[in-house]
């Protein structure tokens, strides 16, 4: 039987199970290899089938017969207790009956045969024959366990001391070589399309670095990595071995060809070993690495300059050590991903406190460092509240990041992500070379305020280890077809486009917890604003009750002083002068005593309920003109009415006050012969009303001062005198509205007076 | 006149100076009843129970009621006088420095006859004065005065 025969044949029990290759390919051409599989091990292995419970050999390996020195007839009558003797017969029956050997073969005993050749014995049940394998031992096996345990134990200090997982990946594959002598060891892992990455790797320095290649799902299909979940480590000492063929082929006891599923001397498939070949690898090594019980990818260890077999002992240490990264690998991720979150953390509670302090809390979140975007790791980052946009790093244009806003505003999640945006959101096309990626955290439910971070484009390459979309070459010998893995492991450069980094799961984490940490200072705002105004409510009812009780309480011993004075002026005894000297304390009472109606009214127009009606303002202005009329008329002054006033929303008594005030001052303040008053309105948002006249103007520089209580800017006597709070009066009732008064003046020409009774339109 | 010369006019006010002026200002308009000062809700309450200081009952003519008193508040004061039964007809004046809408409302609810607002000005005072006194004491008809058949 010719090897790469019996070879073909093996690979196309894999070939089936693995489902490689172009679909392309007629299965049917392969029968010819399908006809004569058969059985066959590696050279390290010797493999016996015996038939319990007197261990006779039922077949054995070729190369069995050397072993014990005998020949094949004679071995395949055989018990085995004459192979090896009573004592070791023994050991091994005690091992049998005790051990469960259903499935993965089990260590049994180490064998002497002869007094030169050492063995591991390996055995598992199968189809109702006990499969021994026997490995051939080095002359050092067993001698150095001590030493073996005391390496261990050091690397694996030495990996629990790494502070991330780069690091730690990193060190476990230089531990690993340093330990099994491998001239490279990688740390390969599965991605989620089944593609693979080398994301560490220690090698002799003569050797091509892998580190970074990409190798696609075919180049260890889907049933491989199945195997590699449910045995640690496998080992293939020589690419280039001859297989050793198993004698007879058919299993005496079924009748049917030996189920060698288990054994792991077994002979491996040629597509692997070509595909080994190919890469330039004559032995390798696998160790599997689970994370949190999954499959996470392997340490593949590589010997490019010669076959090495690796002893039974080497390998259960790095048995040992798959499990011990396995186990410590996934608390490195998680203490990386700690540290990154602690650090995001402290940056979240600076923020939130740049956000307590500033009033937009947009400006909070991007005006000083950090801001959103310090140690995330983004492109850019936008913040989006009100209907605007702040911008950091590189990002897509403000309309771009507006209508994403939106968009991602009506997806569920408070926490959104996707490394793939134009596959949900087209739009995203336009500009997926700065956010290919994107992560949003939506901090209301009404209208988009949210915080966007943005990933660019996946570094636009990836590096494959030779043409992913061929790993399987096929060529046709004659009329058969024949498939053999790719030549070819030069760099393949392959762009993706429209990807970015995915987000992790702790980067998630954080967002959420920033999100959280933005809704309590805006909630602790809105408590502040509360407070705030429940505190000036109360200010104002002091002030309203001090009023109350200003005008009780000064206005009695006003009286008196008032009363009193006029009881003594109608003393006869009092001479004229004196009298004259009462009088004018009379006079100042009652000046007092208009100033503190002033006040009270002043403060009854703050604390007053409005009541907002729709109201004619024309009737209004007509109600004031008949009120007024005597002193027009008096002064000589035509009332024009522009336009006819549109309906308001507004207190009726109030504006009327309002306007009476404005369109008294205006014929009060006025020296001209012919005095005039325009009342008219601006049709804005909100409508702005005014009450313009002729008169006297106002200084520019006393704009203020015209609406400060008690502040006149003319004499007592001048201009009919007045109290000096009608326009204090006037813009309080106007603001009660929400709106606001302001003049435009010319003085010695005129004045108009400007008021809104209704909040302006916030601008965007 | 509508009322008896010995009805007291009864002024409860907790200002010495305002019910001296008020008297004042009575005796210059030539009204002859005598004055009954009651300071404060307790003196009331005494007035109320006894009558005047010779224990004897004699209904006012009317009764001028300040709100702002100490202790006890005049509306509380008003609330009481209109559920004693010998003064329930007397007609009562709220006299306040307030024009709180919402005293005047409930002053008249609680059966005030009449709600003013003290001046600050003497002559406006006196004035008032003299109006209140022509209307109660001179035209108007109280329940005692109808009862008692007096109309001169």
């Amino acid at each position: 039987m010719k090897g790469t025969g019996m070879n073909q044949a093996t690979k196309m029990a894999k070939l089936d199970e693995n489902s490689v290759t172009a679909e392309n390919v007629n299965f049917s051409n392969c029968d010819r290899e399908l006809i004569q599989y058969s059985a066959a091990i590696q050279p390290h292995g010797v493999l016996l089938v015996l038939l319990e419970p007197d261990l006779r050999v039922l077949q054995a390996s070729a190369n069995a017969a050397a072993v014990f020195g005998l020949s094949m007839e004679n071995l395949l009558t055989s018990n085995f207790e004459a192979l090896i003797g009573a004592p070791q017969m023994d050991q091994l029956l005690k091992r049998l009956g005790s051990t469960k050997l259903e499935g993965s073969p089990v260590h049994l005993l180490r064998l002497d045969v002869g007094s030169k050749q050492r063995f591991h014995v390996f055995g598992h049940r199968i189809d109702g024959v006990l499969i021994l394998e026997l490995e051939m031992a080095g002359d050092a096996a067993a001698a150095d366990t001590l030493d073996i345990y005391s390496e261990l134990r050091m690397a694996i200090s030495r990996l629990q001391a790494t502070g991330s997982l780069d690091e730690f990946m990193n060190l476990a594959v230089e531990e690993i070589r340093a330990f099994t002598g491998f001239d490279r060891v990688m740390a390969y892992r599965f991605l989620e399309d089944g593609s693979g990455d080398v994301t560490a790797e220690s090698l002799k320095p003569e050797f091509e670095p892998y580190l970074g290649l990409r190798y696609p799902a075919s180049d260890i299909p889907l049933p491989s990595r199945r195997l590699f979940s449910l045995t640690w480590v496998r080992h293939l000492p020589n690419a280039y071995y001859e297989p050793i063929p198993i004698v007879p082929v058919t299993n005496p006891v079924t009748n049917g060809p030996l189920d060698l599923s288990y054994a792991f001397t077994r002979s491996v498939s040629v597509m692997y070993t070509d595909y080994l070949k190919n890469m330039g690898a004559q032995a390798t090594l696998t160790i599997t690495v689970l994370k949190k019980g999954h499959l996470w990818g392997l340490i593949s260890c590589m010997n490019h300059e010669k076959p090495v077999h690796v002893q039974y002992e080497t390998r259960m240490a790095c048995e040992f050590l798959g499990h011990m990264i396995s186990l410590l690998m996934d608390s490195k991720e998680e203490s990386g991903n700690y540290r990154n979150k602690l650090k995001l953390a402290a940056a979240w509670d600076q923020l939130s406190e740049h956000m307590a302090r500033e009033k937009d809390f947009r400006d909070g979140l991007t005006k000083h460092e950090p801001t959103v975007l310090t140690n995330m790791d983004a492109g850019g980052a936008a913040v989006v509240a009100e209907g605007g946009v702040r911008l950091l790093g590189t990002t897509p244009n403000a309309e771009q990041v507006l209508s994403l806003a939106n968009w991602v505003a009506t997806q569920s999640e408070t926490v959104f992500s996707s490394d793939r945006l134009a596959s949900l959101y087209p739009e995203a096309e336009a500009f997926q070379r700065s956010a290919a990626g994107v992560m949003g955290i939506r901090l209301t439910h009404e209208h988009p305020a949210m915080i966007l971070w943005f990933r660019p484009e996946l570094t636009q390459t990836v590096n494959w280890a030779g043409n992913p979309e061929k790993p399987v070459e096929v060529s046709i010998e004659g009329d058969s077809v024949r498939l053999a893995p790719r030549r070819s492991f030069e760099l393949w450069k392959q762009s993706v486009s429209g990807r970015s980094a995915s987000w992790e799961r702790w980067e998630l984490e954080a967002a959420g917890d920033l999100r959280r940490k933005i809704v309590e200072v805006v909630l602790q705002r809105a408590e502040e604003v509360s407070l705030l105004n429940r505190q000036l409510e109360q200010s104002n009812m002091e002030l309203d009750s001090f009023a109350y009780i200003a005008a009780h309480d000064l206005k009695e011993p006003l009286r008196g002083i008032n009363s009193f004075s006029g009881l003594l002026r109608a003393d006869s005894a009092l001479d004229a002068k004196s009298k004259k000297h009462l009088e004018t304390i009379q006079t100042l009472t009652q000046r007092m005593d208009a100033l503190i109606d002033s006040l009270l009214e002043y403060s009854k127009v703050g604390s007053m309920d409005l009541q907002l009606v729709p109201v004619d303002l024309n009737a209004i202005v007509e109600h004031v003109v008949q009120t007024i009329k005597p002193r027009l008329d008096e002064g000589n002054v035509t009332l024009r009415i522009l336009r006819p006033l549109p309906m308001a929303s507004c207190d009726a008594q109030l504006v009327e006050e309002v306007l009476q005030n404005l369109i008294t001052n205006a014929a009060k303040y006025n020296d001209k012969a012919e005095r005039w008053i325009e009342i008219g309105y601006k049709q804005q948002n909100p409508v702005t009303y005014f009450v313009r006249d002729n008169g006297i103007g106002i200084d520019p520089q006393h704009a203020e001062q015209v609406f400060q209580i008690f502040r006149r800017l003319h004499g007592r006597r001048e201009f009919g005198g007045g109290s000096g709070a009608g326009l204090t009066i006037t813009r309080r009732m106007i603001q009660r509205h929400g709106g606001r008064i302001w003049f435009e003046s010319t003085p010695g020409e005129g004045s108009t007076f400007y008021f809104t009774l209704g909040p302006e339109k916030r601008e965007l | 006149m509508t009322t008896d010369i010995t009805q007291p006019i009864v002024i409860i006010d907790d200002s010495y100076e305002d019910v001296e002026i008020t008297t004042e200002l009575l005796k210059g308009l030539g009204i002859r009843q005598p004055v009954v000062h009651l300071p404060d809700g307790r003196a009331l309450r005494s007035f109320m129970q006894n009558g005047n200081n010779d224990g004897e009952k004699t209904l006012p003519a009317l009764i001028l009621l300040d709100l702002n008193l100490p202790v006890v508040h005049g509306y509380d004061l008003l609330l009481e006088i209109r559920r004693v039964d010998w003064l329930r007809t007397t007609p009562v004046l709220i006299m306040s420095t307030s024009s709180n809408p919402r005293d005047i409302e409930r002053c008249y609810a609680g059966g005030a006859n009449s709600f003013f607002t003290k001046p600050v000005d003497f002559e406006k005072q006196r004035r008032m004065l003299s109006v209140i006194c022509e209307y109660w004491l001179e035209y108007a008809w109280t329940a005692f005065s109808a009862n008692n058949g007096r109309r001169s």
